[in-house]
């Protein structure tokens, strides 16, 4: 017998006011299940690199706005974690905070702190693995990874020195180029590579030997010093100022890169002001960039970047760094996280309608997840703008984000965004509680921070 | 930015609404006939005999006219007597074949009631997406394929994108009538308790030995916090038409399934842009495994876990083979349940307000409130002929049009509801000839559960979920027609049109 159902008649001008394809369909269950959509009552899994293969976004990066306390770094390290169990290992960039500290201490992990009262040095000029895989490599690797390793360097100290208000030229650039290449050794011939610091590139220019200035073809030494006084006084107060012993000495400790996780600790740089962690940032993304780069183990790696605003903040050399890693994100199976505060951020790293806003504004484009928690009005109001949202978007983000910690709108790419609370397990609120530090705990003993001091 | 939200209006004109006084020719014939004895006794000057004939006679006529809970009381005992004799002469109960060993061919569908009538033949592979499985209904002569639609969901769009999401639909089922070749479409979207194993599947593959315990506590910790109450949707489209429209076309296209394929390829790519424009994000053309799959997970959802497993084993959608993809074992099913695989279901027939309804308000029915229950919804869209739509709404504007004069001749005044039906059946023919046509519809709702659940209990609830909105008619003494339409995307449940649809 047929099913007697009520059989209806009506015009196709309203008939689409029964509309039966309400809930999103879900995302496959794939790499790390964060919590729950809300609205199709989902579990709601994230795995960047899986989502680009089954063409549900075109690139692998997240990225990150919230206001304080909102849960942007419990959302993180949820993410890290449980990613973990697939074998994909993380680099924090630069953790200014010293919020994912904990978990390192809790994976058995000791993050390396730079900063007040650690002896840990980074050479921002570090070979990393480069020195070590030289002499198996074939003339013309060598050739390929020198001009990729220089031009990163020269990228580096260009931005350095234009986070101190002074914009290089391309002579500056090619000056730094030939001092670099000179200092390694390359020129020549030999077929070891010498380890060179920020000092000896300082050195070097304010040394000039002939060979150098006639060679970038200044009429003399004095011409080749005056015009490139700028540049050279720029890296002197990376060796003298507030980062003093910092990024000017060769590296003193070695990564474990087969650890987990492995972070760079900055929390201890606070103190000498903002610009410091910036420029530190900086010197933090080019270093670990050559480091994962040249890891051949073929794994899917996260990079964290913390606090990015601060580093976009130094200028336009600096934006392009964070630029051309992201476009590199899928060649180098990397899945790079950017944690901010508000679109604003990235906004207002430089002059309305400059190239460094320019870029900035293209950098969310680069990321296809924007996962949006709690926001004041008048930042979603930025969001919405930049982002395109729809005003259901925008009231989720001023108000269902911000009655519970962990709630998010999720948009990947163009879709319709995703109400996800992120669910944490008990172990992993215990070890994300960034509020801890707010609360006193006399009978602790401090034995955790003096452990985790590299010696 | 609108301000008011648009309520939908119109959707609930019944397609049998009588002529006079809510009665189909039919009734007022037999009304007609009864009254006729009354009336020769009392012009006899018989009134005795009259009062006891008028008596007898008015019964009768308030059993064919008076619905109880959607059918008058002679239908009623119609489908009654259809149900007993089911019953008695065994063709309620169900047995696989495969069970009982008497399977010949893997390939055969076996599967119960409405869906025996159904074939399952595989068309030639279409594009790059590989055999599309059509679906043959002997009974109607119908051919239909069903895709998979993966969907963005409408939860965060705004008023006016939801009105623009509305008239697309709006207008795929006017092209729909445009074409020759499909007629009817109907989206299915059930629910399904996710009970995590397709993500047990992936993680088995791509554990390491060494991730860290710290790793693994968690995420044991939120297997169990998260697996056990989360859902999925599945959403359905199935597209069909009749055997009259494609023999033509089908024939100069080499005849036979592949002939009745390619006609009916060329439509389904057509439509994949239009689906698309629904939100949907994904349009994927089941193959007779795939379809054999959801028609399997449908009878009975525990089987989702394994076939879940087995498709990561593979790497591939290995799906199930026709023969098992009918429940087990079925018994007779009883009035108001049907119980399959060790799962009960109770379908109701989804009845349309008269004040109109809003955006989304379907919503409700899919809402699951309980780890483990299913829900599903279906809605079956057959657009009439542009010939055929003018003809509907000149006959309702004639209908409500007649009443209303006759009674202000009569010096009665015609109530809200008369003037309601009448403005809404001149706005329709005004949207007739702008270029709008007609639909008929039908939706069906269903829960799925346990059989060993209380199903009275989650009857209740989804009855309970959606009240204020719709109302529920239970589809007693027809729930496993009723499941088919509301749980299976076969496209089958739309009544056929008297004359048909063209």
């Amino acid at each position: 017998m047929a099913a007697p159902l009520q059989v209806y008649q009506a015009g196709t001008h309203e008939i689409g006011g029964l509309f039966p394809l309400l809930a999103a369909s879900p995302l496959p269950a794939v790499g790390a299940r964060m919590g729950y959509d809300v609205h199709s009552g989902g579990a709601f899994y994230l795995h960047p690199v899986e989502f680009v293969l089954r063409s549900i976004c075109t690139n692998p990066n997240m990225v990150l706005f919230g206001e304080p306390g909102r849960g942007k770094s419990s959302t993180v390290v949820a993410f890290l974690l449980r990613m973990m169990l697939t074998g994909v290992r993380t680099l924090i960039s630069g953790d200014v905070k010293g919020e994912y500290t904990p978990l390192l201490h809790a994976l058995g992990v000791t993050p390396i702190m730079l900063g007040r009262g650690s002896s840990a040095r980074l050479n921002a000029l570090d070979l990393g693995p480069l020195a070590a895989r030289w002499d198996v490599w074939s003339t013309e690797r060598q050739r390929d990874e020198l001009d990729g390793v220089l031009g990163r360097w020269v990228q580096l100290l260009v931005a350095l020195a234009e986070a101190q208000g002074y914009r290089p030229t391309v002579t500056d650039e090619a000056a730094l180029s030939a001092v670099l290449r000179q200092l390694l050794g390359v020129r020549d011939g030999y077929t070891q590579l010498t380890p060179i610091t920020i000092p000896d590139v300082h050195r070097m220019l304010s040394d000039p030997d002939e060979q150098l200035w006639q060679s970038l073809r200044f009429a003399g030494r004095r011409q080749f010093l005056d015009h490139l006084r700028s540049i050279t006084d720029a890296l002197a107060n990376l060796i003298s100022g507030p980062l003093a012993g910092l990024f000017d000495a060769p590296t003193n400790f070695t990564v474990d890169w087969n650890a987990p996780i492995q972070s760079l600790d900055l929390s201890r740089l606070r103190t000498r002001g903002d610009q410091a962690v910036a420029v530190a940032l900086t010197c933090l993304g080019s270093w670990s960039s050559l480091a994962t780069d040249l890891q051949e183990d073929g794994e899917l790696r996260i990079v964290v970047r913390d606090e990015i605003w601060r580093q976009l903040r130094l200028g336009l050399r600096a934006v392009q760094a964070v630029d051309s890693e992201l476009r590199l994100s899928r060649a180098e199976r990397k899945i790079q996280i950017l944690v901010s505060h508000k679109p604003g951020d990235f906004l207002s790293v430089g002059a309305t309608g400059s190239q460094e806003v320019a870029i900035a504004r293209d950098l969310l484009a680069l990321c296809s997840i924007r996962v949006l928690l709690g926001q004041s009005t008048r930042v979603a109001s930025e969001l919405a703008d930049v982002l395109a949202l729809s005003d259901k978007e925008h009231d989720a983000t001023t108000g269902w984000a911000n009655d519970r910690q962990g709630r998010a709108l999720w948009k990947i790419e163009n879709r319709t965004g995703l109400k996800v609370q992120t669910v944490l397990s008990r172990i992993e609120r215990e070890i994300f509680d960034t509020n801890s530090q707010l609360v006193s705990k006399p009978n602790r003993l401090p034995s955790n921070d003096v452990a985790a001091m590299p010696s | 930015m609108s301000t008011a939200t648009r309520i939908y209006k119109g959707l609930s004109r019944r397609e049998r609404a009588g002529w006079i006084i809510g009665l189909t020719p039919v009734q007022a014939f037999v009304c007609v006939g009864l009254a006729v004895p009354v009336i020769l006794a009392l012009a006899a000057g018989r009134f005795g005999q009259a009062l006891v004939l008028g008596g007898f006679c008015g019964t009768a006529a308030a059993l064919v006219v008076v619905p109880v809970r959607g059918r008058p009381a002679l239908r009623w005992l119609g489908h009654l007597l259809l149900y007993r004799v089911g019953i008695a002469l065994g063709w309620s109960r169900w047995q696989s074949r495969a069970v009982t060993g008497q399977t010949a061919d893997l390939d055969e569908p076996d599967l119960p009631g409405v869906l025996a009538r159904l074939r399952f033949p595989d068309g030639p592979p279409l594009r790059d997406v590989g055999r599309v499985c059509l679906i043959h209904d002997t009974g109607e002569g119908r051919w239909g394929a069903t895709a998979r639609l993966t969907h963005a969901g409408v939860g965060m769009l705004s008023d006016v994108q939801c009105e623009r999401l509305a008239n697309r639909l709006g207008n795929l089922l006017l092209s729909i009538g445009h074409r020759e070749v499909i007629g009817r479409m109907s989206l299915l979207v059930r629910t399904i308790p996710d009970d995590g194993a397709d993500y047990q599947a992936w993680r088995a593959d791509h554990d390491v030995p060494d991730a860290p315990t710290l790793a693994r506590q968690a995420t044991a910790e939120l297997d169990r916090l998260v697996g056990a109450v989360s859902v999925r949707h599945e959403v359905f489209v199935t597209l069909s038409g009749t055997e009259d429209a494609l023999r033509r076309p089908a024939a100069a296209a080499g005849g036979g399934v592949a002939g009745r394929a390619a006609v009916l390829y060329r439509v389904l790519d057509g439509l994949e842009d239009k689906l698309k424009s629904l939100g949907a994000t994904g349009v994927k053309w089941l193959s007779g495994t795939e379809l054999a799959v959801a028609i399997r997970t449908g009878f009975n959802p525990a089987t989702a876990a394994g076939l879940a497993a087995r498709r990561h084993r593979a790497g591939n959608e290995e799906g199930v083979r026709w023969a098992t993809a009918g429940p087990v074992h079925a018994p007779a099913p009883s009035a108001r349940a049907y119980y399959h695989d060790g799962f009960a279901t109770v379908s109701y027939s989804v009845l349309m307000p008269e004040a109109g309804t809003v955006f989304g308000s379907l919503g409700g029915l899919l809402a699951v409130k309980t780890a483990g229950e299913r829900r599903s919804v279906a809605i079956h869209y057959e657009t009439l002929s542009q010939h055929r739509s003018r003809k509907a709404v000149r006959r309702l504007r004639f209908r409500t049009g007649v009443v209303r004069d006759w009674k202000s001749s009569k010096g009665f005044n015609s109530g809200a509801a008369e003037a309601r039906e009448a403005g809404g059946a001149r706005a329709q023919e005004h949207a007739v000839a702008a270029g709008h046509g007609i639909v008929r519809f039908a939706v069906a709702a269903a829960v799925t559960i346990p059989e060993t659940w209380n199903v009275e209990d989650h009857a209740a609830k989804l009855e309970n979920d959606i009240a204020g909105r719709f109302q529920l008619l239970r589809m007693e003494l027809a729930q496993d027609a009723g499941f088919v339409a509301a749980v299976l995307p076969v496209g089958v449940g739309l009544p056929r049109l008297r004359g048909g649809a063209s």
